[in-house]
């Protein structure tokens, strides 16, 4: 609102209020891909007729115009500066004016009006922040289970997307590891990462509208006892009109392995099967205790080859994993996968037992993969067989149950050598039991995405 | 209205076309300035009479098929129907994943095995197909210039060149006998992959030994399909003697002929598929390059319009006689036939 004191032709002084210059802006939010309308109402109450009025607008920074309209005169842009010119404003009447443009660059934009009419000469700013881009956007993490042991190699999902209704640019991701947690890799691995104690700092690059992006992390956790692991999103000058999705947090939670409650001793030594190509050997895990335990693992050391069906990594070290408890003075048998290029037995790995807690692995989602084969086995095992894509990896789940609502995922994921894969259920350490020792055994295959 | 001009730039109105020079000139006349000495034309051409005629007949080699030695181990493998290679581990403790098959007949489930058979040669009576694909479409350009008054018209000479881009192929069927070797491998222990089934390199999955023992070799009788093709570019250089005759108002014409040079290059190639009526297939695929120079004469004779002052638009016919040029190899044959070419020709002559 413009209060001004003008002199008219014949020398009368008027009152302030009787010249009004009302500004009003839309929309209220204003990015750079939408148009910012300045609506301009020039009210002449000074009781006689004004001549040669002129509204002039600057802008701080380079804009686009788009349109202007001045039905009681005229419009020009004379170098920068957009010129309305009024060459009459009878009493009593309004001179409405509009200015349309398009800013092209983000943060405060300021359009200084200029009133000038005879000797008045007054201005007025009107600032309004200019966004980026207008995103929701939003953050999920996903652990692959919620109870690990210290040392244990872990990897988390993120996945970043965006609700709209524009794209959203530039985006960075902060994600907050937890205390005294190593970090080990990210994927993908092409864009630059800042490391600063726990706290990672990456892009996502710029996400469309519906569109989503998702980040594997892959730490390892060193804390006993609850972990949180938080991530959130964010844009430089991006409005986001639902902010509450930015942010997120996981609870992890990390124990001890007790090393002292279980024994692992080598049953046999290595051989080689054909149908896999693997070496194999059979290692028994036995609970002498007098009290059950929730799960068990094996965890190798000085290893001189690789541990082909490993469940998991320890402080570098593979481990394989029996995802079941284990009763008082109970044993199970873990068939243990070694690949070697010699298809040869070597020395044996040195093996420790350790009492975990239950180790249950999220079930996996994606495409399922329908199977084309399956045949028991002479030793008990079931062998599946299915269509594959050579370098793609592929989750079993199983469970004794078809709707699938308690599976289980079998471990580790495969990656398929062929464009057909078998896979041998032979009991643990990739199922909990061996198929033969359970009333009922269903299996689901899920091409990883 | 004529007015005689002693120089043009030979290409002039080269841009504005055909239909350009004929709505831009309304005085010019078929009769030349006798000071203009030169000619030059330049147009499109149409070639029919062109065949090629496919031989074959003997014994073939095929391609892309490696048995290999049977009763040793850590060699490849390569069959009509699958594949027994070498993998990462160098078919360590005599067995490979780098293995592959392609039909379940293949597997007999009680001698635990799989045998692969592999087209190490097949043969044909002796056949032949012609084919065309005519017209076929060229450029043609020619430049000449005058000798003297005869016969009530302007004598002249002309060197002349085509080049004619040509495709002929043959996909005639044929029937063949092939020698096959057999082989066997032992596949005890596994629980074989679905057929069809294309191990990796990796050395883990079902592995397979990697010592064929070769089996009884078989001669099979199949059919051959598939494409035989010859790409050959056809260029002549032709030098003679014309004459041209002014017909009245916008109209010419001339006739000619002369020793016509041909230069022509191209490959020849195959992609073969053995059907064996005993079941199975093979394929066969390769190619080979040739160039030859043939000799002959051709006549030719041409109508023009006078589109303007020193533009001409000209129809007209070209017969080529010109030796055969074979393409051969490994008992295939292609004879490009050029002995009774028939070029139909068009385009714009200028006389500077």
């Amino acid at each position: 609102m413009w209060l001004l004191a003008l002199v008219l032709l014949g020398g009368i002084e008027l009152p302030a209020a009787q010249l009004n210059l009302g500004i009003r802006t839309s929309p209220a939010l204003v990015t750079l891909s939408t148009n910012l309308t300045y609506s301009l109402t020039l009210t002449n109450s000074s009781g006689g007729l004004l001549t040669n009025v002129v509204v002039n607008s600057t802008f701080n920074s380079a804009v686009e115009l788009v349109s202007t309209n001045n039905p009681s005169g005229s419009v020009a842009l004379e170098g920068s500066v957009v010129v309305f010119r009024i060459p009459q404003l009878p009493n009593t009447s309004n001179a409405v004016m509009s200015l349309v443009i398009q800013p092209l660059s983000a943060g405060l934009l300021t359009n200084s009006f200029q009133l000038l009419a005879l000797n008045i000469n007054e201005v007025t700013n009107t600032v309004n922040a200019i966004f980026l881009a207008e995103a929701n956007l939003g953050v999920s993490l996903l652990t692959e289970t919620n109870t690990l042991v210290t040392g244990d190699w872990t990897e988390y999902r993120l996945t970043v997307a965006n609700a709209g209704p524009e794209t959203a640019p530039q985006i960075v991701v902060t994600n907050f590891l937890p205390t005294a947690a190593q970090f080990l890799s990210i994927t993908p691995s092409n864009q630059p990462v800042t490391l600063t104690g726990t706290q990672l700092v990456f892009t996502a690059g710029s996400l469309a509208l519906g569109s989503n992006v998702t980040f594997k992390v892959r730490m390892q956790a060193n804390t006993v006892g609850s972990n949180l692991v938080s991530a959130h999103v964010s844009g430089p000058d991006l409005s986001d009109p639902f902010p509450g999705n930015d942010a997120v947090t996981n609870l992890v939670v990390l124990a001890n392995p007790q090393t002292n409650v279980l024994s692992a001793a080598f049953v046999a030594g290595q051989s080689f099967n054909p149908q896999t190509g693997l070496m194999e050997q059979l290692i028994r895990l036995t609970n002498p205790s007098a009290v059950a335990v929730s799960g068990g693992r094996i965890v190798f050391s000085e290893i001189g080859e690789q541990l082909f069906n490993a469940g998991g990594t320890n402080n570098r070290q593979p481990f394989v994993a029996l995802t079941r408890s284990l009763a008082a003075g109970e044993s199970a048998d873990l068939l243990i996968e070694y690949f070697v290029p010699t298809r040869t037995a070597f020395p044996n790995p040195t093996i420790e037992a350790w009492a975990v807690p239950a180790f249950v692995p999220r079930a996996p989602t994606g495409v399922v993969v329908n199977f084309s084969q399956a045949k028991r086995l002479p030793t008990g095992g079931l062998l599946l067989e299915f269509p594959a894509a050579p370098g793609r990896a592929y989750h079993i789940t199983y469970g004794d149950r078809v709707p699938f609502t308690n599976a289980l995922r079998a471990l580790p994921a495969i990656t398929a050598t062929a464009d057909r894969v078998q896979w041998i259920d032979e009991g643990p350490p990739k199922t909990s039991r061996r198929p033969d020792e359970v009333p009922a055994r269903f299996y689901r295959i899920i091409e990883a995405d | 209205m004529n007015q005689p001009r002693t120089h043009q730039f030979p290409l002039r109105g080269c841009l504005c076309g055909a239909a350009g020079l004929l709505l831009c000139s309304t005085a010019a006349q078929a009769q030349e300035n006798p000071s203009w000495t030169k000619r030059f034309r330049l147009g499109l051409v149409a070639g029919i009479n062109l065949e090629a005629e496919f031989s074959l007949g003997g014994a073939f080699g095929v391609s892309g098929v490696d048995p290999g030695l049977p009763g040793i181990g850590g060699v490849n493998h390569t069959y009509d129907d699958g594949y027994v290679r070498l993998d990462d581990t160098g078919n360590a403790g005599g067995s490979t994943s780098n293995w592959g098959y392609q039909d379940s007949s293949q597997y007999d489930p009680t001698a635990e095995s799989l045998t692969f058979r592999g087209t190490t040669s097949f043969s044909q009576a002796g056949s032949t197909a012609t084919a065309t694909d005519e017209p076929y479409y060229g450029l043609d350009l020619a430049y000449g210039g005058r000798l003297m008054q005869a016969a009530g018209g302007v004598l002249g000479w002309e060197f002349g060149f085509m080049f004619l881009p040509a495709t002929f192929q043959d996909r005639e069927p044929h029937q063949v006998t092939a020698q096959r070797v057999v082989h066997r491998f032992s596949t005890a222990g596994i629980v074989l992959p679905q057929a069809p089934y294309n191990g990796g390199t990796s050395g883990v999955g079902p592995v397979i030994g990697d010592v064929a023992e070769e089996l009884s070799g078989e001669t099979t009788t199949g059919v051959l399909t598939g494409s035989r093709t010859v790409e050959a570019n056809v260029m002549d250089f032709r030098l003679g003697p014309n004459l041209q005759w002014h017909l009245g108002g916008r109209w010419a014409a001339s006739v000619g002929g002369g020793f016509a040079l041909g230069l022509v290059t191209g490959d020849y190639s195959f992609d073969e598929s053995i059907a064996y009526e005993s079941g199975g297939t093979a394929s066969n695929s390769g190619e080979f390059s040739s160039t030859e120079l043939v000799y002959g004469g051709y006549a030719e004779a041409l109508v023009y319009f006078r589109a303007e002052e020193n533009s001409e638009i000209y129809v007209g016919a070209r017969y080529v006689s010109m030796g055969d040029v074979t393409f051969s190899g490994g008992g295939r044959e292609a004879r490009l036939k050029l002995g009774h070419g028939l070029y139909l020709a068009a385009g714009i002559h200028w006389i500077f």
